[in-house]
Parts: C-alpha cells; structure tokens; sequence
C-alpha cells in the first residue's frame, strides 16, 4: 500500500504537469494568435495568466507542506526541490505566453499580422523543446531531452536570422520599424523559452540520476 | 561537511561475520570509521545495529553463544587479538544506551566512578573531573547545585547526558551510541544532538538510531544495514540525496515492506 505521502507526492506531480500543459497551450496559441492576427485567441492567452499563477502559488505551498511535514529523504527530495525549480521555469514560460499575446495585440495597430516566418519556425521547435521536458519530468524519462542542446543550438540560429531580417526589413521600410521592434523582441522570448526548457532539463535529470548536469 | 584532510580511520571493521549460536547476525560486514566524526547505523529492526555497534568495544563478549569472525583494528590493534586487553578497549571506547542507566547513586559519584576504578584518588581531582565532563554534556548548569542528590531523580534527558558525563569521566576517545534518545522528547532530543556536535571536536562517535531525520542531521558518514549485512557506506550527504543500492533508497523513502 502506497503511503499518504507517496499519494500526495503523485498528487502534487500531476498538478504540475498540468500546469506544463497549461503553459505549453498557451505559448502555443500565442504564437498561433501572432501568426494569424487571431485577437480571440490572444485574450484567452491573456486571461490564463491569473491561472498560472494560481498553480504556482498551490504546488509551492503543496511542496512546502510535504517537505515540513514527511522530511522527505533521496528522490523524494531530489522530486520536491525539481518542482519548486520546474515551476518557476513554467511559469517564466507561461509569461512569455502571455508578452507574446500582448504584442500580438499591440501590433494590430501597425495592421502587421506576422510577416516573419521565422518567428512560427522557432515555436515549431521551442515548443516541442518545453513540451519533452516537462513529460521527461512527468514520465521520468530522460531520454526525451538527450538532444535538447542540439535543438537549442538551432532555435538560436533561427533567432539570428530573425534579427538579421528584421535589421534589413526596417531598413529598407522605415515606417516598419516598430513592428519589428516587436518581432525581434518575440523571437528574444521565444529564445529564452528554449533556454527554460533546458534548465527543466537538467532538473530532471539530478531527480531522476541524482547527477547534475548541464544542457547549455 | 566532510573534510579530506582529516579523513583518517580511527576503527577499521574487516570481514566481520558474527553468530548467536547457529545464527548469524552478521555477515563479512568492513566499515570504517573515521576519527571526530559522527558515524550513523541506520537499518530496519533487527538487522544488527546493536550487534555490530557492541562489537566495536567487544560488549558481545559477555554473550556466551556469541562468536566472532574477523577482525576490528583499532589505532591499528586488532581488539579481537588474544593478547588484546578488553578493559582498556572498553575504557578507550565508551557507549550509551537507549534508556538512560544511571547508577542509583548521587550525581556526583555516578561520573567519579569510573575514575575511581581506574585509580584517582585526590578529591580535587574527582572534582575537576565532574565539572569538566558535567560541562562537556552540557549538564553542569542544571544540577551544579545538587551534586549530592541521587541520580535517579533527574528527567530522563537529564539522566542520558549524565550518561553521557560518566561515558566521558575516563576519557574515551570512541563514544557509541545506541538509539541515545529514543526515550527523549524533542527538546531533550535536540539537547542530546547539539551534544554530539560538539563531542566529535573531541571524540569519535558512532550512534545508532531510527530517526532518519536525526541521522541526516548530526552525522558524517551513514551505514545502511539490512539482515545482518551493511548495505551501503557513505558520506551522509550522498545516503540521504542520492544512495547507490536501491534498497537504501526504499528504506530511506518509507517504501518497505
Ligand atoms: N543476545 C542475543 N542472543 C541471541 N540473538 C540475539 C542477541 N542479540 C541480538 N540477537 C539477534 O541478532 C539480530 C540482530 O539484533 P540487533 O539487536 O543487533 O538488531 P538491531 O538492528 O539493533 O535492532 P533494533 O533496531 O530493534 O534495536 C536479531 O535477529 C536478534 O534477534
Ligand atoms: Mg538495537
């Protein structure tokens, strides 16, 4: 029989994976929001911010109590000090969700519904990137996120050349420049949700091995 | 928490296996432990804490069904070597049980007693003696007034530093420890652990005990016993985040049995 605090560790596992799916969907449908002009999909983006940090605060509290009250030892430990990094991480990302849907608003104004296909290239690997380390982290399973510095290293490719034809896009069209101001800020989102999801990475791997490693 | 340089095995335990008549208790357990520092035995009832502790000052000497393979060299002496004198291993390394035992005697003659058996004689002396080692256990404030009253009528965490005193009257320099502060509450408890702290500047400690938890805290090197055989030896830090042997992992996780 499994005891009351293995029930309330899985538990609170669970809560935390939904809050990876909660963030992931909404990164998703802000760049999908961005891509299409899609204002309804933004807003639902938006108002899901109060819901994430609704789930941070809980697990926190949730990882705090367990640990007071059971004093977990070894991979208990090492699973409760992972969550209480892996929402953060979450939540960061969970955030740029929510900027992302933002600029998608504010570009509107400039008529500019994205014209840079870069910006969808590198969600279509950040988002696979966030999506392994947080089942890694629900399945124990770190063979999901071996390659994850090889994908990380094209994300920042991609981002480069975002800037690069960003730079000769307002060249070319000044009147341009704020909309691009936006993209090449989005695609500094989007980089940093690739670094999140190594960093979730690496958590994932001292829980399951006990070893700490780096990604990047 | 654990300093390279002062890595030196005081106790070396080799191949030890050990039998209460036809069974055994112990199977080719080796272990070190290392001088001032805190070894913890941590183990399931019954899978020989007690035992292999007791053979550290050869305590199983007094079970007659008791015998022993295997040796424990101690500053390099084999103590199970037939020439080996057990009353100076058992003066050079003292132990405290589970449930405070002091003698039915004052506070004071509990800790001159051993002394005494070993030939002081000078009051001052004895005195000298009684102060330091009270102060050692962090007693001597509560009960420096009343040296002459019987023992017995101390708190039981009161009785266990007393035993604690008197372990430290012939000065040791092994302190053992056997599940110390089973009988205490909390704060006694806390007491007893701030105590061992402060004994390894001094002495090296080995303790039994059930509490994880208290293991994790106050020692350096943790033992996982499990039927007999050591399991795991390591740094305490390394048992407690991240063991080796799985069996150390479920038991240290509450998944047993
Ligand atoms: N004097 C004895 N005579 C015979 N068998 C003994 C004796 N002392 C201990 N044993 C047996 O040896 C085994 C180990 O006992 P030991 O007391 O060392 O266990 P332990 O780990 O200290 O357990 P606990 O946590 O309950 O104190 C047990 O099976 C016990 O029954
Ligand atoms: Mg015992």
């Amino acid at each position: 029989m499994m005891s009351r605090f293995h029930q309330d560790l899985d538990e609170l596992t669970e809560d935390v994976v939904e809050m990876g799916e909660l963030v992931l969907e909404m990164l998703d449908r802000s760049v999908k929001a961005l891509r299409d002009g899609d204002l309804e999909a933004a807003d639902w983006v938006i108002q899901k911010e109060k819901e994430v940090l609704r789930l941070d605060s809980l697990i926190e509290d949730e990882a705090v109590r367990l640990m007071a009250l059971f004093q977990p030892m070894a991979k208990d430990m090492r699973r409760l000090a992972t969550i209480l990094k892996m929402i953060t991480y979450m939540e960061r990302v969970g955030k740029y969700g929510f900027n992302i849907a933002k600029a998608t608003r504010s570009l509107e104004e400039y008529e500019a519904c994205c014209t840079m296909p870069s910006l969808p290239e590198m969600a279509d690997i950040v988002i696979p990137m966030v999506r392994d380390a947080v089942m890694s982290f629900k399945n124990q399973d770190i063979a999901l996120v071996a390659d994850l510095t090889e994908r990380d290293d094209r994300l920042d490719a991609i981002r480069k050349k975002v800037i690069a034809e960003s730079l000769q896009y307002m060249k070319d069209n000044p009147d341009r420049i704020p909309p691009c101001v936006y993209y090449i800020t989005i695609s500094r989102y989007l980089e940093r949700c690739g670094d999140h999801a190594c960093k979730m990475a690496e958590k994932v791997v001292y829980m399951v091995s006990g070893k700490r490693i780096q990604i990047k | 928490m654990v300093n390279e340089m002062s890595n030196d095995t005081l106790i070396d335990i080799k191949g030890l296996n050990l039998w209460y008549g036809q069974s055994q208790a112990l199977y080719d357990v080796s272990m070190p432990v290392h001088k001032n520092k805190i070894t913890a035995l941590i183990g399931p009832s019954g899978c020989g804490k007690s035992t292999l502790l007791r053979t550290i000052n050869r305590m199983n000497d007094i079970i007659d069904s008791c015998r022993i393979e295997g040796d424990i060299n101690y500053n390099g002496n084999n103590i199970y070597a037939p020439a080996c004198n057990v009353m100076s291993v058992r003066k050079r390394i003292g132990m405290i049980f589970q449930k405070p035992n002091p003698f039915p005697m004052s506070i004071y003659d509990n800790i001159t007693y051993g002394p005494k058996i070993h030939g002081v004689r000078k009051k001052e002396e004895l005195d000298r003696i009684v102060e330091d080692c009270l102060k050692q256990a962090v007693l001597w404030e509560e009960v420096k007034d009343r040296l002459e009253d019987s023992a017995m009528g101390l708190s039981g965490g009161q009785q266990q530093r007393l035993c604690i005193a008197r372990a430290l009257s012939v000065s040791p320099e092994v302190i053992l420890m056997d599940e110390p502060t089973s009988a205490l509450d909390p704060i006694a408890t806390a007491k007893i652990e701030d105590l061992a702290q402060q004994l390894k500047e001094k002495y090296t400690v080995v303790i039994v005990t059930h509490n994880m938890q208290q293991a994790s805290r106050i020692s350096d090197y943790t033992g996982f016993m499990y039927m007999g055989k050591l399991v795991e030896f390591g740094e305490t830090d390394d048992i407690f985040t991240r063991p080796t042997q799985e069996l150390t992992e479920r038991y240290i996780t509450g998944r047993f049995g």
